[in-house]
């Protein structure tokens, strides 16, 4: 075993104070760490093991008429013997009973035991055979055992164990599977709403984000990745078309005042949330009309105007207020917004040309120029014969506009090499389907004129783009040249701020707002800022991140406090029963090449039968593991709390919260210490079954849990818990509800079973513990409707 | 607490001391230690993860695993091993290691020293067990080569003799 810093811990506020120290690992009865350890199979080794053993008065049982106090460091053994526990909570010392073999349950805790890491054989598998598996838990992009060998595994749905990778891939952290989950369920509504935490304008995105997240999806290891695009230009639509019903005003105004300069995505993404905290919020923008790029840059058959318009009246229809025709460092200044608003966020995006020091640059287009003259209603392109320089996505977007516009020859020549290009591939595709000539590798060298006018450029070919470091250093070589005719060169190669306005008010460094990428806050106390305008070139989904990370930045600034954090319990995560047959990504259908203008979206949407067949395809990624507590099913059913010290105090739950979230409740420098049980009502009977291959050292198959209060033949309460199907205990609510109230009796008992069973999952290959888990619960309520017979 | 720097151990009825980071690493087994720094081989190391018994210790009255316990957590700690059950002066075995060969309880013999100890810590806190407790105690003992037929025998043997030896 690979050596480690050993500690004992004294105390549990000593042991907590030592986890918060760099990487540590609480060593208790050791039998399940010191495995892992041997296999080596955790994303990060401890550097120091620290023995709570040695903390004293953590080894008890202590009963009275209210119930059971068990220290978390109390051996599996003496609760298995214990008389108190045998008597009256006889299901947690079977359950103790239970565990692995009687040399284990001497060494091993009751905390051990419902702290114990997750039992997957990828997950486990030792470092020495093969090497480490880096599945989806241990921060690799796969679960394996969702599409491959997972006959030990959940029937009942994952757990998140962190996010998701396209949750992760998007810069927006877009809650996708989970929004996706909805959609499978039928609820639009609740799908919309989770879409919304972290985008306010999904239509928008929906139709020209680069999708990221499609790039990272599982799916795409699989057979071809997810389109989340059309699903959420969908619910993009929906919410439009839905707004007044799905985004509520907020209910008070807090008579906090934030101005926002520029009603691009970062300031509209700013603006809804602040909004929604119940602030007052007015947008100014120096256009006559708000959206920013979205508006005054991106192409409408890109992105419809329609849609950009509608997202604007959503917002003014929470109370946003835009000031429009209003240039910020005008006659208002950033100076007046500091002292009139008791918060300032600048989203005033990039807009000014970049000189590349070429002779005759003047005379060239400004590409975003162009593109925002069209959008004001120019119907003309910049020339017969069109060269773009550039190769980005603003580039394309000249290329084609300008094409249907009517050029007759449109080029476009960046330094890059074609994997190079900052344009997205399908765009660049899209520009070649159009008859855009693309030339990669190619540097202007000089500007030809003839008589005043430009007829051409004479290009050189470039060698590399990036030097070493990855930094924009392009090397070209003079001695390969060609030339290219034109009678109009556009410049699309970059875009500058200018940040005249915020002179003297706010740090600026190379031509950027300077703001906390954590905050997004700048020097100046109240002021904050984020997209193009802190970033540098930034994609929509990137400025509506700093937007909405700046507005929560905004609400701790004006409320002078913090928000609580901790994990959060949910349900188990379901998914398709069927999302392993290998299937297509869906492609929505656009426009022929010839009819398409510069003014009619070229794609249209897709319908909700294809987004939900779309929704079905998601993998839901989560770890289907089960977890293998024998303890923790039966202290469920015995509605059992746990409690825990941390470096935040002490806390009690309930032990279905403790397994609420992946894998457990337990937070950074959390300790579990006590396990509480209130005392079963009068008349309550109990069982443990533990279903396994051999009696001893295995885990369950499956094992289920009850206490059921039986009055005069009558169900007046009932728990039921299902160990070993799920990454959680699972509590099989709806089995209870088919008894309570009835008298037990064998067909009580079957359609109990069938209940519990009703809402499985199960993956490709454990299909094998439906029937099982059926039988073992049908035999617990049978045994407690005539006890004295055996349900084993 | 200030850390260790050095852990005591009684094994056998005999004090070692042990100084960590010299002796042994934080991260040394107990059955590592055994083996490795006082030379007592009769303490198997077989499947290492606590699964299979090979490594049965008793250690304050209890059969436990030696390949899942950290010598630095064992200070001031009493072991026996299969070596200490023989008779130190006379050299006479233990009565439950002579019904083991009166008995064949063992083929290769690999887990015989790991079941013998979980087998003398049963008898050693209950030493009239019945059948089912002798299963219970040793079904954290695995032996490849069946011999849990005449296991079972040789312990029954021992009790029903009434002779446990001390």
């Amino acid at each position: 075993m690979k050596s480690f810093e050993h500690k004992d811990a004294t105390s549990i506020k000593e042991a907590v104070k030592l986890q918060g120290k760099g990487k540590t690992k609480l060593i208790a009865g050791g039998t399940d760490l010191l495995g892992i350890l041997k296999d080596r199979i955790l994303p990060e080794y401890p550097e120091t093991v620290v023995n709570i053993k040695t903390i004293p008065n953590l080894d008890y049982i202590k009963a009275d008429a209210k119930g059971l106090k068990i220290g978390a460091l109390t051996k599996l053994e003496d609760i298995a013997g214990s008389p108190v526990i045998r008597e009256k909570y006889n299901i947690l010392a079977e359950a103790a009973e239970a565990v692995a073999t009687p040399h284990i349950r001497a060494m091993g805790t009751l905390g051990g035991n419902l702290c114990q890491d997750v039992r997957c054989w990828y997950y486990r598998s030792p470092n020495q055979i093969g090497g480490r598996i880096d599945c989806y838990l241990k921060g690799g992009k796969e679960c394996y055992a969702h599409t491959r060998e997972n006959q030990y595994h959940s029937i009942f749905g994952g757990l998140r164990s962190t996010d998701t990778p396209c949750q992760t891939a998007c810069p927006g952290h877009v809650v996708i599977s989970s929004y996706l989950s909805q959609i499978r369920e039928g609820n639009l509504r609740d799908a919309a709403k989770l879409l919304l935490q972290n985008n306010p304008i999904p239509a928008i995105t929906g139709r020209v984000c680069p999708h990221f997240c499609e790039q990272s999806c599982n799916r795409g290891e699989y057979d071809e990745s997810l389109s989340i695009r059309n699903i959420e230009r969908f619910i993009g639509d929906y919410i439009l078309d839905n707004a007044d019903e799905l985004i509520e005003k907020p209910a008070k105004n807090t008579g906090k005042k934030v101005a926002i300069v520029g009603s691009g995505p970062a300031g509209l993404a700013a603006a809804y949330y602040l909004r929604l905290s119940g602030h007052r919020v007015t947008v100014f923008d120096r256009m006559e009309e708000a959206g920013g790029l979205l508006r005054y840059a991106i192409p409408m058959y890109r992105l419809p105007r329609d849609i950009v318009r509608r997202t604007i009246t959503m917002l003014e229809n929470i109370g946003v207020e835009f000031k429009l025709k209003a240039d910020v460092g005008k006659k208002i200044t950033l100076k007046n917004l500091k002292t009139k608003y008791d918060a300032v966020f600048i989203g005033s995006g990039a807009w000014s040309p970049v000189s590349i020091g070429l002779n005759g640059e003047k005379s060239a287009v400004f590409g975003l120029e162009f593109l925002a003259n069209v959008q004001k209603g120019l119907k003309k392109a910049p020339g017969k014969k069109v060269l773009v320089i550039g190769g980005g996505n603003a580039a394309v977007d000249v290329a084609i506009t300008s094409l249907r516009l009517g050029a007759e020859e449109v080029t476009m020549a960046c330094l890059e090499c074609r994997e190079e290009m900052p344009a997205l591939p399908w765009e660049i595709e899209q520009a070649e389907e159009e008859n855009v000539k693309v030339m990669p590798s190619w540097g202007p060298r000089k500007i030809l004129t003839s008589r005043g006018k430009v007829v051409g450029m004479e290009l050189m070919q470039c060698v590399s783009v990036f030097d070493e470091s990855g930094r924009f250093a392009p090397v070209c070589d003079e001695t390969v040249k060609t030339t290219v005719e034109a009678d109009a060169i556009v410049m699309a190669v970059g875009y500058g701020t200018d940040l005249k306005f915020a002179e003297g008010v706010v740090k600026t460094n190379r031509g950027l707002i300077l703001a906390n990428p954590e905050t997004q806050a700048t020097n100046a106390r109240g002021i904050f800022a984020g997209g193009s305008v802190s970033r540098g070139a930034a994609t929509v989904i990137e400025a509506i991140a700093d937007g909405k990370k700046a507005a929560g930045a905004i609400e701790a600034y004006l409320k002078r406090g913090r928000k609580g954090t901790g994990k959060a319990a949910g349900p188990l995560l379901r998914f398709n029963a069927e999302f392993y047959k290998k299937t297509h990504k869906l492609q929505a259908s656009s426009i022929p090449v010839p009819q398409r203008t510069i003014d009619r979206e070229d794609a249209s949407g897709c319908g909700l039968d294809q987004i939900r067949m779309e929704a079905d395809r998601c993998f839901n990624c989560s770890c289907v593991s089960v977890n293998a507590t024998d303890a923790g099913v039966a202290l469920e059913a015995l509605n059992a709390k746990v409690k825990i010290v941390g470096p935040g105090g002490t806390k009690t739950m309930p032990v279905a919260d403790f397994f609420g979230s992946f894998p457990n409740a337990l937070e950074e420098g959390d300790i579990l210490t006590e396990v509480q049980v209130p005392a079963p009502r009068a008349g309550a009977r109990q069982t443990f079954t533990k279903f396994r291959l051999r009696e001893a050292i295995d885990f369950a198959l499956v094992s289920v849990a009850s206490v059921v209060a039986v009055e005069n033949g009558v169900c007046r309460d009932a728990r039921i818990v299902l160990g070993a199907v799920a990454p959680r205990p699972v509590r099989a609510l709806a089995a209870e509800n088919v008894l309570v109230g009835k008298s037990l009796d064998d067909t009580q008992a079957a359609a109990a079973a069938e209940a519990a069973l009703a809402d499985a999952l199960p993956l490709e290959k454990n299909t094998y513990k439906i029937p099982i888990a059926r039988e073992m619960v049908q035999r617990a309520i049978a045994t407690i409707a005539s006890p004295g017979t055996s349900g084993k | 607490m200030p850390d260790k720097t050095k852990i005591n151990l009684t094994v056998n009825g005999k004090q070692y001391e042990l100084m960590i980071g010299k002796d042994i690493a934080p991260s040394a087994t107990l059955a590592e230690t055994l083996r490795n720094n006082l030379g007592l081989l009769g303490t198997k190391i077989s499947c290492d993860r606590g699964a299979c018994g090979c490594c049965t210790v008793i250690m304050n009255g209890k059969a436990v695993l030696s390949c899942t316990m950290l010598t630095v957590e064992c200070d001031g700690m009493s072991v026996s091993t299969i070596e200490g059950l023989e008779d130190p002066k006379t050299g006479e075995l233990d009565p439950l290691q002579q019904s083991f060969i009166d008995h064949t309880a063992f083929q290769c013999g690999f887990c015989t020293p790991g079941i013998i100890m979980t087998a003398k810590a049963l008898l050693n806190n209950k030493p009239k067990p019945t059948e089912d407790e002798i299963k219970m105690a040793l079904s954290g003992n695995f032996c490849r080569c069946i011999s849990h037929y005449e296991v079972l025998k040789a312990v029954t043997a021992v009790i029903e003799g009434g002779n446990h030896g001390k």
